[in-house]
């Protein structure tokens, strides 16, 4: 069956407000422990609180600057790299074993290593986010030129292009797709990995406020964070991503929804 | 009474070797002439080295003895007086039809202003100024065909080469194709070698054809001039083609490989 927008629109509103409203039933019957799960109503307040009090935006900033920074270091080393290791087979295997054993290791598992180099700092922070955004960001961006159609390459060599016109006018542009995918990954991972370095140890932070709030039972104060970090995390991708991926599924012929 | 003007020499391959990185040879002791302003076809069955060469002779795929040279100078890299038109085309499909015809523009810093002239110029030429905004794959495959021919001829190249330019068009727009390539040679005056299969088409357009089997050269053929595309349906034509035909069969593989054991 083929939807319109506004029918496809319509149903997501009326799935979540279906939801919401049992909620509400279950929780104002006392069939649900507050402690468990707080009504809808008690989140709204609290997030006004929080948000009021300027205690959210802090640590909601905090996280955002991090993963910034984290996956702005991850993106410049892993782009030049990937365009390496995609054109020159020594490189790329001299860089195989190291990704082959490296990139299966969880980005939360730096976290004591970053703690220990570190120190409790926002550099373990960037450190973490780096690790975690690195390898998608990498393995796509290598596996992109390595796919990469030689005949474009070669198009661009007997209309003369140089060295550097070939990557910035050829390469470059023809691996978006991969950057895009990886990351999008990469920038999933590292707010995994700074949310649970910050559960862990580091100051403040969306991750913080989170373990203080289970360590006082504020199970309100969890949920307001856990909802504020996926919200945060859509607005993320489609500020970083949905232009970008606008074109790319033109030129890919990729029909919109 | 004035004689003759001697033909000038465009592309001169000399005794020329080609091989597989690892592997046997493709093309094996090459020669032959292109001559300015003329249309060459090379035409020859699958397989057997006819595109090899054309990427030999647009510099990206250097031959392990003999040279190659464009008029005087030896080609060691590609040059922008020798353009090569893909089989797949090869358009950058993250460039709209427009972009794809400014690449090389672009690539030797033409002012923006002037270039996107150009390519419009060169689009409006092929019949696309309708279509210039459009990505490749929103392009049907002559289309596509006749933008890989407009970014090339904005560069005014010498030599235009076509690699199997025409086997995914239907028989309309292939007709269509041919004439406005001749219309391209005649007006930018520049030589054209077309690879191809369809020996046909290669005599209908060619002023000589030159027959390429198991990577050597069989035969030459010098056609008349007159009018082209010639018809095909006049009785010589028919003859020519049926005659060329023989020459493109391959060698059976298994009568090669007696010859080999016989050392014949």
């Amino acid at each position: 069956m083929v939807m319109r927008r506004y029918q496809r629109l319509l149903l997501n509103i009326f799935s979540v407000v279906s939801v919401v409203l049992l909620w509400h039933y279950l929780s104002a019957n006392n069939l649900i422990s507050p402690l468990f799960l707080p009504p809808p109503e008690r989140l709204v307040e609290t997030f006004v609180e929080m948000a009021l009090s300027g205690e959210l935006f802090l640590d909601i900033g905090m996280s955002t600057v991090r993963i910034l920074i984290g996956f702005i270091v991850a993106f410049l080393v892993a782009v030049p790299l990937g365009l390496l290791a995609g054109s020159n087979d020594i490189i790329r295997n001299l860089l195989k074993p190291w990704v082959q054993l490296l990139q299966p290791i969880p980005g939360v598992a730096w976290v004591p290593f970053a703690f220990l180099l570190f120190g409790l700092s926002n550099s373990a922070a960037v450190f973490i986010i780096g690790i975690a955004a690195f390898f998608p960001v990498f393995i796509n961006v290598m596996t992109g030129v390595q796919t990469l159609d030689r005949d474009l390459i070669n198009v661009a060599k007997t209309l003369g292009a140089n060295k550097l016109q070939m990557i910035t006018k050829v390469i470059l542009p023809g691996v978006v797709p991969d950057l895009i995918a990886g990351s999008r990954v990469g920038i999933g991972l590292a707010w995994r990995a700074v949310v649970a370095a910050e559960m862990i140890g580091l100051p403040q932070g969306i991750g913080s406020v989170l373990i203080d709030a289970e360590n006082t039972a504020q199970t309100d104060v969890m949920v307001v964070c856990m909802i504020t970090l996926s919200v945060l995390m859509m607005i993320f991708e489609k500020m970083i991503f949905e232009s970008l991926e606008k074109r790319v599924e033109r030129w890919k012929g990729i029909d919109e929804e | 009474m004035s004689a003759k003007k001697p033909k000038k020499i465009i592309l001169k391959v000399d005794n020329i070797t080609v091989q597989r990185p690892f592997g046997g040879p493709i093309l094996e002791n090459i020669s032959f002439d292109v001559y300015e302003g003329e249309f060459l076809s090379i035409v020859g069955a699958s397989g057997g080295g006819k595109s090899t060469l054309l990427r030999s002779l647009a510099g990206l795929f250097p031959p392990v003895s003999g040279k190659i040279y464009f008029r005087d100078e030896e080609m060691r890299a590609p040059r922008v007086e020798v353009g090569l038109v893909y089989q797949s085309y090869a358009l950058f499909p993250w460039r709209t039809a427009l972009e794809n015809v400014e690449f090389g523009l672009e690539l030797r810093n033409i002012p923006r202003v002037k270039r996107r002239q150009v390519a419009v110029e060169a689009l409006e030429l092929m019949g696309l100024s309708e279509d210039k905004d459009k990505f490749p794959i929103e392009l049907s495959g002559g289309m596509q065909q006749r933008v890989a021919i407009a970014r090339e001829i904005v560069n005014k190249p010498k030599v235009l080469m076509l690699d199997e330019g025409f086997s995914a068009l239907d028989v309309q727009t292939c007709r269509q194709t041919e004439e406005q390539l001749l219309h391209l040679q005649a007006k930018f005056k520049m030589t054209i070698i077309l690879v191809t299969h369809m020996l046909e088409q290669a005599l209908a357009l060619s002023d000589r054809v030159i027959v390429i089997s198991d990577g050597e050269i069989k035969e030459t053929l010098e056609l008349d001039g007159g009018k082209r595309p010639r018809d095909i349906d006049q009785p010589e034509f028919r003859k020519l083609l049926r005659s060329t035909e023989a020459l493109i069969r391959p060698t059976p593989k298994i009568e090669t490989f007696v010859r080999d054991l016989a050392g014949v």
